[in-house]
């Protein structure tokens, strides 16, 4: 008589989950910094929005969508955020190129390889304060180092008040942000490139391909993905931009270069909680659209291709 | 396990809880001794370095007070004021700050129930007699006071003594000969105004000067909210004046591409020969060691009828917090505004206290006639615009001064900004 593998009652024999502890353990501190110092924060900035609050009074007031309603009639919120935009159009564009096409030139040479990733990457370790400082120098309209080597090589028409003109703070401001973020960019591109098999180059030698071919036909194509991180990563640091603008113009001259973390730092300093945390719900909603969209995107169309 | 096994264990654990009571003992004897109450103080409305100066000069001096000093505040107002208003709601702040500024700062302070009511201490201690009532009723609420005006400020400009002396200038008395001054430096190849706008506040300030010369008292009753800013007529011709320095080329050039540090550095180097400053810029000047000296005078009025000579008032003020204990709290207070203190840090580092004191002769000349005139026109000081408009007003009002200067805007659509941005802000919260 064939034996019964399992009776009523009998556990069957089989593979069985196990919870081991020991790695949830391992990533626990880490867990608890992240609720505490990023998403706390992050909830309880929502929660704020909703109330006035002075950070001094004991009591609350509740207010709904008040806040959210003066922030979105407030034509300075808006000026600040199409300023954030055009930061944004630009920063995906020129410290995301500048990134790739240093990372394709340390890649290519044959010597100094070292040296120039150190010496293009240093200023994307120095402190933001710093880097505003230095540049604020540079800009300085008639003690600082731009005029005075446009005048020295004969180009003393092109001195420009680089800060002092509203036309020209915001792009200003983004010149030093680029000069501190496109090491970054370079780097992400520099592991990236080193991935891709120098098989694929060699073969493309072989056919004869130009240096435009390989790059356009060969690298842009295999670091697909590293493009999606570098690209989300500007969206993150261009819409909260602050430290650079605060240094160099503090936002003007009359709000010329006014971005949405300067509005909210503004609130804050008059202690309208509520108002602040509203203006900055909105600017995190608003890159959490354009960074999930961008993502997805990317992802669609690397599926459907 | 044996007896001798416990005996040899109670005996180190007898030795251990008597070495334990001895170090306890000997570690509350001094305070047992002294019977000192500690005051928390995390600044005392100077330099840090030389509230520093202070604290271990009142140790000295007393055995029942002991001061702890925390360096916690920046040059940042508001930075500051966060973590104040952070520390006293959770009574871990200070039990005296000094160097508070007035306005909306103390007035949430004090309707929080965070600072201690000082009116009893005032006439207790004659406080009461030695401060001007317009400085008393910037710290005065609902009749009480909660504050004490510690320092006096007023904004004048200072002038490269040597520069006016190799030009043949004399100190001008009137606005008209005031802009014969400034032409007379731009011929020579200098800056006659010294403006750097980029870092904000200096906008604000200098702005609020031009109005309070020519539109006097009613510039108070705009700050105030009591007239609007459209209607006031006579803050137009301060800010067409304050607009010709720009435009008639007596200001340094890019006023809103350089900041305040910048812009002093102009007038160190000797290539701007005035600025307009308060009392602050006497340390500012002695660190910087120009090779020339500096003389002071008050920026002639726009309109000689305005009843305001000049922009300053109280450069802080001290507090006591609600949780402070009572006595030690006063006793730091009586001796930080004693006359000796007072007239020490005038000495030393040309602060001029709110409440009267006898101005020294034997202080360097700056000092003395700085401190001197804004004593002798204390009744004549329009306040700073942050003691009536909150943070965020004057925080735009720096920004639409800035539009006017880079001449994005008329002065009459400076005012219109301002009603607007005012108004909004009183509407809304």
């Amino acid at each position: 008589m064939a034996q019964a593998l399992s009776s009523p009652g009998q556990r069957r024999p089989g593979p069985r989950f196990r919870l081991d502890p020991m790695p949830y353990l391992f990533i626990l501190p880490a867990v608890l910094i992240y609720v505490v110092f990023n998403l706390g924060p992050v909830v309880a900035s929502f929660f704020f929005s909703f109330f006035k609050w002075d950070l001094l009074s004991p009591t609350t007031e509740f207010t709904g969508f008040d806040h959210y309603t003066f922030i979105l009639n407030d034509d300075r919120f808006w000026n600040a955020l199409g300023h954030n935009f055009i930061f944004l159009g630009l920063a995906v564009v020129i410290p995301v190129s500048m990134g790739l096409f240093l990372a394709v030139f340390i890649y290519e040479i044959r010597r100094g390889r070292v040296v120039f990733r150190a010496a293009l990457f240093l200023p994307a370790i120095f402190s933001g304060v710093v880097i505003a400082y230095v540049w604020k120098w540079i800009y300085h309209s008639f003690a600082g180092v731009l005029n005075a080597v446009l005048e020295a090589v004969g180009l003393g028409a092109f001195t420009q008040l680089w800060l002092g003109d509203p036309n020209l703070a915001l792009y200003s401001t983004f010149v030093a942000y680029t000069w501190a973020s496109f090491g970054y960019s370079m780097v992400i591109f520099l592991a990236g490139l080193q991935d891709i098999s120098t098989d694929i180059f060699d073969a493309a030698r072989v056919d004869g391909a130009n240096f435009w071919q390989k790059l356009f036909y060969i690298t842009i194509p295999c670091l697909y993905d590293v493009f999606t991180f570098v690209i989300t990563l500007r969206i993150f640091t261009a819409m909260g931009v602050f430290g650079v603008i605060y240094i160099l113009t503090g936002g003007g001259p009359f709000y010329a270069s006014d971005v949405i973390d300067i509005y909210v730092f503004r609130m804050i300093g008059n202690f309208e909680m509520g108002w602040a945390t509203a203006a900055a719900t909105v600017n995190a909603v608003i890159v959490v659209i354009l960074s999930t969209g961008f993502i997805k995107y990317r992802e669609w169309r690397s599926w459907s291709s | 396990m044996n007896t001798s096994h416990f005996r040899s264990i109670f005996q180190f654990l007898t030795v251990a809880a008597l070495a334990i009571l001895l170090a306890g003992a000997l570690s509350l004897s001094p305070a047992l001794a002294q019977d000192s109450t500690d005051i928390l103080v995390w600044g005392l409305g100077y330099a840090s370095n030389y509230d520093e100066l202070l604290v271990e000069r009142f140790n000295e001096a007393h055995d029942d007070v002991n001061i702890v000093f925390e360096d916690v505040l920046t040059g940042e107002i508001s930075e500051n004021n966060q973590k104040l208003r952070v520390a006293m709601q959770n009574e871990a702040g200070p039990d005296v700050l000094g160097g508070l500024d007035v306005g909306a700062n103390l007035r949430a302070l004090v309707a929080t129930g965070q600072v201690r009511d000082l009116t009893e201490f005032y006439r207790e201690s004659g406080l009461i007699e030695r401060i001007p009532d317009n400085l008393l009723s910037q710290v005065t609420i609902e009749g009480r006071i909660y504050a004490i005006p510690q320092n006096l400020e007023s904004v004048g400009i200072f002038y490269n003594k040597d520069a006016f002396a190799e030009l043949e200038l004399e100190t001008p008395a009137t606005f008209e000969e005031y802009i014969d001054v400034l032409e007379a430096v731009k011929d020579a190849g200098h800056y006659g105004y010294t403006m750097g706008l980029a870092g904000g506040w200096p906008s604000a300030l200098m702005a609020s000067m031009f109005m309070y010369s020519s539109a006097g008292s009613e510039y108070i009753d705009v700050l105030s909210g009591t007239q609007p800013w459209p209607d006031c007529d006579n803050c137009l011709d301060g800010l067409d004046a304050f607009q010709g320095m720009v435009a008639n080329g007596y200001a340094n050039p890019d006023p809103l591409g350089i900041d305040y540090d910048q812009s002093l550095d102009l007038f160190y180097q000797g290539q701007s020969i005035m600025v307009l400053n308060g009392p602050w810029f006497i340390n500012d000047a002695n660190l910087a060691e120009p090779d020339f000296e500096i003389g002071f005078f008050y920026l002639p009025a726009v309109n000689p009828a305005t009843d305001i000579k000049t922009l300053g008032g109280i450069g802080g003020s001290i507090i006591i917090a609600e949780y402070a204990p009572v006595d030690a709290a006063f006793k730091v207070v009586e001796w930080l505004t004693s006359e000796e203190i007072a007239v020490q840090a005038l000495r030393d580092i040309a602060v001029l206290p709110a409440f009267s004191i006898d101005v020294p002769e034997d202080i360097p000349p700056l000092y003395y006639q700085i401190a001197s005139e804004t004593a002798a026109n204390v009744d004549k000081i329009g306040f700073w615009p942050v003691t009536y408009l909150a943070p965020k007003v004057f925080g735009d009002m720096n920004q639409i001064v800035q539009g006017m200067i880079g001449g994005m805007l008329t002065p009459e659509e400076f005012l219109d900004e301002m009603q607007a941005t005012h108004s909004a802000y009183l509407a809304e919260s």
